[in-house]
């Protein structure tokens, strides 16, 4: 057996000289010297903040569209509420200062997007598209939109109540959200709910879609989450 | 000792005469078998290789990407729009001409646009409303309360109809279904079905004929190879004619000193050193072992619903209710396993799949048991990050798992699916129920309702897609086998693999005819 040593000193040397007071110690309070994941800052940010929900919900379904965390290092800055986490990530601090005038694309930053997986119970596409509706989407026409929603309009019999606040978008979101064929709309995001639908083979209109990837690219957080689903979720603020 | 002996060293490496070699060596045999030492030619027997690539239909997506926030309607609704076409359209066909008294059935959207007195049909999920089915409520009232009701074998209300009741249900509603034709049909809640009938006075539907989804199409042998080999333009390579391969469930290894003699006798009768040269050349031609589920007894994390609230008091005095009592912890059980697989795994490659008693996740899809519980065994296994067309010799796999084997599809449950519904249902046919789940093309259909389940966001599952050629339950009360046929003129062969622990029955399946066999290893006790 080794022989033991005579003065019963702290093993980590940093913590003996700490005690010796003879070195100054590191501190490692301030400074973060590695990137930290997007993703996990995101994460507490959500937990304290109510409307960062939205938020949070709207950066799972991007990151599980693009299967890279890429675009969700893009939408970060896009976010009204969050502090911009300038500290961790000092490369997308300078994207924060104009987040809307130039989307990075996702082909540029970090090497390109991650290959689709094809897990999934439907075995379709990691995105989620079946096809070519996103292109078709962005390209609709504003009054195409006007005249979907003139349509429905015109199937009703009384005009809507308690909706005169709302904008166009909001309302045919609502729409959707209450057509219950496509599935239940709490918990989920609008646009996972649309492409689910698509998956499925509904046919979910395209109209709605084109107005989400409006919003969307508007930043407008929001709209990814369904007004009942707020309502129904009793989600008290952490003061 | 070669020194002192003055011998070479080629003497440690040839065998020694007096040892009989083992009469099935690895594949691969090395180069150190030296057998002109030995002075009997034994002939060695190879063992029959099998092409073997398993499909990732059941492995959930890891750690940060699995989401728990959403709902199980999700996964209703998805399971009802995933199989809707396929019950519209045979049931288009069956009713399209169905007339009672000059008036035509009539195809109906939503469950609650039925209107009375109008012979009609309409696809909805069954829902069964049974009030002995397994309550939250009561599950609080047990912790609180001293004397706990004892685990129900079946959820029937005893003594009838009584407060047993079948609905129909899709987005929109419920219909409560009535009917003497009900009575002879299997129904558990899940099931996607398409009913006819009209609805009477007191407002329930009157069912006068159902249809379920059926087989669904059935992939021909090789399909998933030759398909593979057409896309990359290669040839396909000769393939073996014949080979068996095994299915054992319910190895239930507990660390006690009781289970290791069966479980060594099987050990022997796999590698071939228990039995003559006949039996031997049959069992050089089992190119796998399927363990079934439950080969670890009672290292569930979970304690299953009738120990909750008895502070184990079963099992161990000391052992907590809740939080983690590490010096309970007996790693004999893992180590007994271990050392099982890694005898075996040499000469046989091994798929293990967990039951409701292994040491992973609860709630289906069980996930695949963790390298960490197989030290030994592991070698055998392909590491964490390869694809999942490689697993290697040992490849651990979700339950339920599906898997091509020598070009048949084979799907296979650790057992708690068919439990589950065996529960739901006056019937002790096992095999019907395993029949009713190829039809109904749910592996797990009592899933959320009784059963625990990962709350899927996209699509269920546990939806058959393609019809298997082979699907085996494991840990059944006994052996049952029998095919399903389906009307595309699909061929299922069914097999109910009894408990290993309980009966010491092993069931080898022939791969050119699909017909299974029994081996029974028992102990003779004086």
């Amino acid at each position: 057996m080794a022989p033991k040593r005579r003065t019963s000193t702290p093993r980590t040397a940093s913590a003996s000289a700490a005690v010796r007071g003879a070195q100054s110690t590191l501190s490692f309070q301030n400074k973060v010297t590695k990137p930290v994941s997007p993703r996990s800052a995101k994460g507490k940010a959500a937990k304290k903040d109510l409307e960062c929900k939205a938020a949070a919900i709207e950066i799972e379904a991007e990151a599980e569209d693009d299967d890279s965390t890429a675009e969700v290092t893009v939408k970060v800055p896009k976010l009204p509420q969050s502090p911009p986490p300038s500290s961790a990530q000092p490369a997308v601090a300078p994207e924060a200062a104009d987040p809307v005038d130039e989307p990075v694309k996702t082909e540029e930053v970090l090497g390109g997007r991650a290959e689709t997986s094809d897990l999934g119970a439907l075995g379709g596409l990691g995105s989620g598209w079946v096809g070519d509706e996103e292109t078709r989407a962005r390209k609709l026409p504003e009054a195409q939109i006007k005249r979907y929603w003139a349509e429905k309009e015109s199937e009703r019999l009384v005009p809507r109540v308690h909706q005169e606040g709302l904008g166009l978008a909001e309302k045919v979101l609502r729409e959707f959200d209450m057509s219950g064929q496509f599935g239940p709309c709490i918990g989920i995001a609008r646009l996972k709910r649309w492409k689910r639908a698509n998956v499925l083979g509904l046919n979910p209109p395209i109209e709605v879609l084109a107005v989400l990837l409006k919003e969307q690219d508007k930043g407008n957080a929001k709209v990814q989450r369904a007004h009942v689903d707020e309502l129904m979720s009793s989600r008290f603020v952490e003061t | 000792m070669a020194i002192t002996n003055g011998s070479g060293d080629d003497a440690l490496l040839s065998k020694p005469s007096y040892a009989l070699p083992s009469p099935l060596a690895p594949p691969h045999p090395t180069a150190n078998h030296n057998s002109s030492s030995s002075s009997q030619p034994f002939p060695s027997l190879t063992r029959q290789s099998a092409s073997y690539s398993p499909l990732t239909d059941f492995t959930l997506p890891k750690g940060e990407a699995r989401h728990y926030q959403q709902q199980y309607a999700d996964m209703y609704f998805a399971r009802l729009a995933q199989l809707k076409p396929s019950v519209e359209a045979l049931a288009a066909e069956a009713w399209s001409e169905f007339e009672i008294a000059s008036e035509t059935a009539r195809k109906v959207d939503r469950a609650l646009d039925v209107r009375q007195g109008e012979l009609c049909w309409v696809i909805g999920t069954i829902y069964m409303e049974m009030p002995l089915k397994p309550n939250i409520l009561d599950d609080i009232g047990k912790e609180h309360w001293i004397a706990a009701p004892p685990p129900r074998v079946k959820f029937l209300t005893p003594g009838g109809v009584g407060g047993d009741q079948t609905m129909l249900e899709d987005e929109s509603g419920r219909l409560r279904l009535v009917g003497g034709a009900l009575e002879s049909m299997l129904l558990v809640t899940g099931a996607i079905v398409a009913v006819l009938g009209t609805e009477n006075a007191d407002g329930d539907f009157e069912v006068l004929d159902l249809r379920v989804p059926d087989l669904p199409r059935q992939p021909v042998r090789w399909e998933r190879e030759d398909g593979r080999a057409a896309a990359s333009k290669q040839k396909v390579e000769k393939r073996e004619e014949g080979g068996k391969v095994a299915i054992v469930s319910g190895l239930g290894i507990s660390g006690d000193a009781g289970d290791t003699l069966t479980l060594d006798l099987l050990l022997e009768y796999l590698l071939g050193e228990s039995a003559g040269s006949e039996d031997q050349s049959s069992i050089s031609t089992i190119s796998r072992l399927i363990v079934a589920g439950n080969s670890l007894a009672h290292a569930s994390p979970v304690p299953p619903r009738d120990e909750v609230g008895t502070n184990g008091q079963k099992k161990a005095p000391h052992a907590k209710k809740y939080g983690y009592d590490s010096s309970a912890y007996n790693a004999a059980p893992t180590d007994r396993l271990d050392l099982f697989l890694s005898s075996l795994l040499p000469s046989l490659p091994v798929t293990l799949l967990p039951g409701a008693d292994d040491p992973t996740s609860i709630s289906l899809p069980q996930q695949p048991i963790h390298q960490a519980m197989f030290p030994h065994s592991r070698t055998y296994q392909s590491p964490p990050k390869s694809s999942p067309a490689e697993p290697g010799s040992f490849d651990s796999g979700t339950n339920p798992y599906a898997f091509d084997l020598h070009g048949w599809r084979f799907l296979g449950t650790g057992g708690q699916p068919v439990d589950d519904i065996y529960k739901y249902v006056a019937g002790e046919e096992r095999l019907e129920m395993m029949e009713a789940m190829l039809r109904w093309r749910l592996v797990a259909p009592t899933a959320p309702d009784t059963l625990w389940c990962y709350p899927f966001p996209d699509g269920d599952a546990f939806v058959l897609r393609e019809c298997p050629h082979v699907f085996f339950v494991g840990n059944q009360p006994k052996f049952e086998s029998t095919v399903v046929e389906g009307p595309l003129g699909q061929q299922c062969r069914v097999v109910a693999v009894p408990s290993f622990r309980d009966t010491g029955e092993v069931v080898i399946l022939d791969f050119e005819t699909l017909e299974p066999e029994l081996v029974r290893i028992e102990i003779f006790e004086e």
